[in-house]
């Protein structure tokens, strides 16, 4: 079991901050973020959760959970100059991911609907490219989430075990399968989309990457699994050239 | 070659220096007078820590409007700030507003405790993330990734490492220019990257 702590220092501990550790516990309970306990300390919000299961894996879409009700909460609660922390500790209890930053207000979606078939006209395309890149589209589907809004959820799995052609399926699977779902929902017709969530498996069936892309606010939130490359992204620091010419 | 969403990566490509090791650096990354040209690839001008694979990062971003960006999109075709980190197999990635032409931005990530290091953008704090090692390696570089042609100059000035209380210009030749990008160095802590203007 991975415990995940969220932390939010209040730039005050009025009645209206003292409130939003209340509701934002409650809202992450009632959103299946299971093992949830809150506390103000020192006018820092102290959430401890749980992960539903099999690891890193589901603490992608808890830490997105969590981010997005702060935030929402942020709209209606005296918020303002609050700090947003989520710590993450494994089953030893060292803490293996900490992320704390400005609270930003976003408004909670819109109550939507998903249109029956939204997505029946690109799944067969998608999956060809899928298989153009050795890659198993598994599942595709659009889900109205009452509190996170429609959620386009994707499975695929690679098969490749490992070395470049698992990147290059990886690499296909998030970035390039999350541009093509991007381009069909909000081209014309456009799917008004407020979470894309991604999933990447091997052969047998274990996450590989977890992968969540938040539209409105440009932000991607993943997971890699031990020994997985994040091919997603280009823009990576280098290590100390060792060999780098004595440049004057 | 345009860099399409899911064909193989070519490069990356550096310029810049590094200082090791160190609990933060900074450097105020300037954009060129005139809009870069870049038709197929991507550049970064950034400062980051490495620890091991592990980073957190920030800079300016300028993409080909061909090459996606990690959600989905495409980067931008202007210069536009961004931070970035990678920690025990953990990602995120936020993209901010446009950098303008000729303007400097100071970025910096620097340690705050407990292994958590923060990202700041002319000034203003943004996310933090960790646990990294403490200090590490910190560079200030130019990259450019997808095909060596993205037109870039970036100017480096005041490139800091922050030592166990304060900040000190770079103080180590550990300069590179994978040729491209280029670099033009005044010193260890004042230099350009450059590729194609």
């Amino acid at each position: 079991m991975v415990a995940v702590v969220l932390t939010m220092a209040l730039g005050s501990a009025s009645a209206e901050n003292v409130g939003a550790d209340a509701m934002l516990s409650r809202n992450l309970e009632t959103q299946g973020i299971q093992g949830t306990s809150v506390s103000l300390q020192d006018g820092s919000l102290e959430v401890t959760l749980s992960s539903r299961g099999n690891g890193a894996p589901e603490d992608t879409w808890a830490r997105t959970v969590a981010q997005r009700e702060a935030a929402f909460l942020a709209t209606s609660s005296d918020l303002s100059g609050a700090q947003l922390g989520i710590t993450i500790v494994d089953e030893q209890g060292d803490v293996v991911y900490r992320c704390e930053g400005p609270i930003e207000a976003l408004s909670r979606p819109a109550v939507k609907e998903a249109p029956a078939d939204a997505l029946s006209s690109a799944e067969a395309d998608l999956a060809a490219q899928a298989e153009n890149a050795k890659v198993v589209l598994k599942s595709l589907s659009l889900d109205a989430d009452a509190s996170q809004g429609l959620i386009v959820d994707c499975r695929t799995s690679v098969s490749a075990s490992s070395g470049q052609e698992r990147d290059a399926q990886i690499r296909w699977a998030t970035v390039g399968l999350l541009g093509e779902l991007r381009d069909f929902c909000e081209g014309p017709g456009r799917l008004d989309v407020d979470l894309y969530r991604l999933r990447v498996e091997d052969d047998g069936g274990n996450v590989l990457v977890s992968y969540i892309a938040d539209p409105r606010t440009r932000s991607v939130r993943a997971w890699a699994a031990p020994g997985v490359t994040p091919v997603w992204c280009q823009g990576q620091p280098a290590s100390l050239p060792t060999d780098a010419p004595d440049i004057p | 070659m345009a860099l399409l969403g899911g064909s193989a990566l070519a490069g990356p490509w550096y310029a810049g220096n590094y200082r090791n090791p160190g609990y933060g650096v900074k450097a105020d990354i300037s954009t060129p007078s005139s809009m870069p040209s870049v038709t197929s690839g991507v550049v970064f001008n950034m400062v980051s820590n490495y620890d091991y694979g592990d980073w957190i990062q920030v800079g300016w971003v300028q993409g080909d409007g061909a090459a996606r960006a990690p959600d989905g999109t495409y980067w931008p075709t202007v210069p536009k700030s961004y931070e970035e980190s990678m920690v025990n197999g953990y990602y995120d990635l936020y993209l901010y507003s446009s950098q303008p032409l000729n303007y400097a931005r100071t970025y910096e990530v620097v340690h705050i405790g407990s292994g958590t290091w923060r990202g700041i953008i002319a000034g203003t704090p943004r996310y933090s993330f960790g646990p990294f090692s403490y200090p590490t390696l910190v560079e200030a570089l130019t990259e450019i990734a997808g095909t060596t042609q993205p037109h870039t100059r970036a100017g480096f000035n005041n490139v800091q490492y922050k030592g166990l209380n304060s900040y000190m210009p770079f103080d180590q030749n550990n300069r590179q220019q994978d040729m491209p990008p280029y670099a033009t160095f005044t010193s260890n802590s004042k230099y350009t990257c450059y590729n194609g203007m």
